[in-house]
């Protein structure tokens, strides 16, 4: 399943980040996005373009064509 | 004694730092590699330096510091660190601290927005803490320090012991690897730990190789590609860098067990606001709500009329500046300084209306920071970032762009500062190359200088046009670059969204006076500099002082460039030395029109309608003004971007106005 397919209100866990390239991967992981993180689907905004995750307690807005190259269990 | 400052973004760095140095002792501005630190003394302790770094999620230079935390670690002479962490978000500012405390140096971490933590009903032990990372640990509420707080932090400072590095196991392959690359770091005069250095590198900090010697180097890099390869081949990690973040990951949530209780169960807060959002985020209402922020900010700045509290303001300056005008052109007649005279004229006329001309501009710009910097304390511009993220994405830009973008209406200097949030560094260099053609405050002079002759009944429809074409030049540009230059360029997009807040008064004053200290400064120098080099070009020529303009330098050297405007219908000495002063600041273009011509009816029998449009065309869009193109050199820290970025504006101010000359011609 992909991150883009969460509902609102559903959480998973990251299980695999290999689509995205190394230097967003690293960005992605310094503010807490990661393999094995488990995220929850806040909000969509934008028509659906924009995904808002919390990850640790953090909320994070991301791209829904990032969101489909990150893989969730 | 000097501590860097340091921690993740949204922290609350600035506001510690505002609160530890209130007074203001000591500003020195130095540039430090890429971005500009500030270094401050702490309140009532002239000693105690407090250097401000940019706030990042790591050592690593991949984001927006881009290696000057890596560089003042490494390179610059300090005595501790003063770590600054959201005690609601320690799982990830703890990252970050582990990168400082294993260095071993002597560290304070402070953890801040204990308000926040209490209200999610949480607890930090922060003596456990200290006793697990080995660090002293003190909590705070940065908002509301008292004058203890800082007496107790400033006696921390004070005596920091030497302080033993922290130590994570990194497991055996890992491990290894740092100890070959210690033994390879063995002679390297850098004065930090060989461990971390080893581990920095592991990690991908690439700024640090860039120190070392080049055959060892290579060396290095094949030890850390075969790590990486058995760390992929055991399925550890995607990365090496994965691998270790794992491992830190680990070693905080076992720590953060035995030191973060919950007291009370609350549901976390929860930083977004669903329905706010919901509008704000919007891709039609978001837009149009943004647009009517932008349109108020901009009305209370600049605009006239019963809002217009910048202009109101200015208008008052000015007034007060030409008597002290009139007053130092007596003055100094009293004092021996004939008026009629050279130097009474060179001092009056010369310096000091030049520096008056952009003094009096303070009040607006004052005005204007103080209201952006409104709209960001409340978490606002996160929300616009990602409503316009898919229009600008189109344009090689991302949502983030969009502050430097607002922030360039005011003034183009800060605008590409606030670039810096950009990650990606190429597409930091196309935002920052564009942002010059939004009309700052400074040209807004111009435009109406010459709507007010020539298009009385349409003022409002030409500025506004205007304004909208250096707009849509801005937004072209990028897709240019991102389809030529910046071609390998991919946007990419991820903000953490801060929970919104209301904006502290006492930071956004500081903010501003700040930013008010620093324009007079640029007054005070090299615009003061400016003026007095432009009126005595004016007042001497070929055959010594002269009342004549048309035989002084200025127009001899001019002349020879005039041809240039001729295809424009400019092409007069004149509006050449508008031109050229309009690069020391673009107010200047005014005030040498008003100076070489002496009078707006002279302006109306040279110019018309036409060639007067073609010129506020070309004055909007052309080469940046001095202080701009200093702040591009020192920002992308390339020659190359920076002589780009005089020369492109000026080949599409050439092309722009002649279009829409022929373009109006044609009716
Ligand atoms: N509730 C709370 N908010 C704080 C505290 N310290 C800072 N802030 C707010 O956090 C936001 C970010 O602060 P700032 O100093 O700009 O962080 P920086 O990016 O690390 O420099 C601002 O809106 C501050 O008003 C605190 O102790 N408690
Ligand atoms: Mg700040």
């Amino acid at each position: 399943m992909l991150l883009s397919d969460l509902e609102i209100g559903e959480s998973a866990v990251i299980s695999d980040m290999s689509k995205i390239d190394k230097s967003f991967r690293n960005r992605l992981m310094d503010i807490g996005i990661y393999r094995g993180a488990r995220v929850l689907l806040v909000n969509k905004m934008s028509f659906g373009k924009m995904l808002v995750v919390e990850v640790d307690d953090v909320e994070i807005c991301i791209r829904r064509t990032d969101a489909e190259r990150i893989e969730v269990r | 004694m000097r501590f860097l400052l340091t921690g993740n973004p949204n922290v609350g760095k600035s506001t510690f730092f505002n609160v530890m140095t209130k007074s203001n002792v000591k500003v020195a501005n130095y540039t430090g590699i890429t971005v500009e630190r500030n270094t401050k003394s702490i309140k009532g302790n002239g000693r105690l330096f407090l250097v401000d770094l940019p706030g990042t999620y790591s050592v690593l230079p991949n984001s927006e510091d881009e290696g000057v935390v890596t560089h003042a670690l490494c390179h610059d002479h300090y005595n501790g660190i003063v770590n600054i962490v959201d005690s609601t978000h320690l799982k990830r500012n703890l990252h970050f601290s582990i990168q400082l405390l294993e260095l071993g140096v002597p560290t304070i971490i402070i953890a801040n927005m204990i308000d926040e933590l209490k209200r999610s009903g949480f607890k930090l032990d922060e003596k456990k803490l200290g006793e697990l990372l080995n660090v002293e640990v003190v909590s705070m509420t940065a908002l509301k320090t008292t004058d203890k707080d800082l007496d107790s932090i400033s006696s921390i400072l004070n005596r920091m012991p030497p302080k033993k590095a922290l130590e994570i196991n990194y497991g055996d392959v890992i491990e290894n690897a740092i100890e070959s690359i210690k033994s390879l770091l063995r002679y390297e005069t850098l004065h930090v730990k060989k461990r971390w250095l080893a581990i920095q590198i592991l990690e991908g900090n690439d700024k640090i190789l860039d120190y070392i010697n080049l055959v060892k180097k290579k060396e290095i890099m094949s030890i850390v590609s075969e790590t990486e390869k058995t760390l992929i081949n055991n399925n550890t990690a995607l990365s090496l860098k994965g691998a270790i973040y794992y491992i830190r990951k680990e070693f905080i949530s076992n720590t953060l067990d035995q030191c973060l209780v919950q007291v009370d169960e609350k549901n976390h807060l929860k930083n977004t606001n669903k329905l706010l959002d919901k509008y704000l985020t919007h891709p039609i209402f978001g837009t149009m709500i943004f647009f009517l922020v932008m349109i108020l900010i901009y009305h209370i700045s600049f605009g006239s009329g019963l809002l217009g509290l910048g202009n109101y303001l200015t208008g008052i300056f000015e007034v007060i500046y030409d008597k002290f005008l009139e007053l130092s052109r007596i003055g100094l007649d009293a004092i021996g300084f004939k008026e009629s005279e050279f130097l009474n004229q060179l001092l009056v006329d010369g310096a000091l209306t030049g520096v008056g001309g952009v003094l009096v501009f303070l009040p607006q710009i004052v005005v204007l920071f103080i209201l952006l910097s409104l709209v960001e304390g409340t978490g606002y511009m996160s929300r616009v970032a990602i409503s316009m993220d898919g229009m600008l994405a189109k344009f090689g830009m991302n949502g983030k762009s969009i502050v430097p973008i607002v922030t360039g209406f005011g003034c183009t200097v800060p605008a590409i500062m606030a670039t810096r949030t950009i990650s990606n560094r190429k597409e930091r260099i196309l935002t920052i190359l564009t942002l010059p053609f939004i009309s700052c405050a400074a040209r807004l002079p111009v435009y109406g200088f010459f709507v007010s002759i020539f298009f009385e009944k349409h003022q409002a429809l030409v500025i506004f046009f205007i304004y909208i074409l250096g707009v849509v030049i801005a937004l072209l540009s990028g897709k240019i670059f991102s389809l030529s230059i910046f071609s390998d360029v991919k946007t990419n997009f991820a903000i953490e969204l801060p929970p919104y807040r209301l904006p502290h008064w006492k930071n956004i004053i500081s903010q501003a006076l700040d930013k008010a200290k620093g324009f007079i400064k640029k007054a005070g120098t090299y615009i003061l500099v400016g003026s007095i080099a432009i009126w005595f070009l004016m007042a001497v020529g070929p055959d010594g002082v002269t009342d004549i303009p048309d035989q002084s330098y200025l127009a001899y050297i001019s002349q020879f460039f005039s041809p240039i405007f001729i295809p424009l219908g400019f092409g007069t000495w004149q509006a050449t030395s508008a031109v050229f002063t309009g690069v020391l600041a673009k107010e200047a273009v005014v005030s040498s029109l008003a100076v070489i011509y002496g009078a707006k009816d002279v302006i109306s029998a040279t110019f018309n309608s036409v060639t007067a449009l073609t010129f506020i065309v070309f004055i909007s869009l052309y080469t940046p003004c001095i202080a701009t193109i200093g702040t591009i050199r020192a920002e992308t820290n390339s020659r190359k971007w920076t002589i780009f970025s005089i020369m492109y504006p000026l080949v599409v101010a050439y092309l722009v106005a002649l279009l829409v000359k022929s373009f109006i011609l044609l009716f």
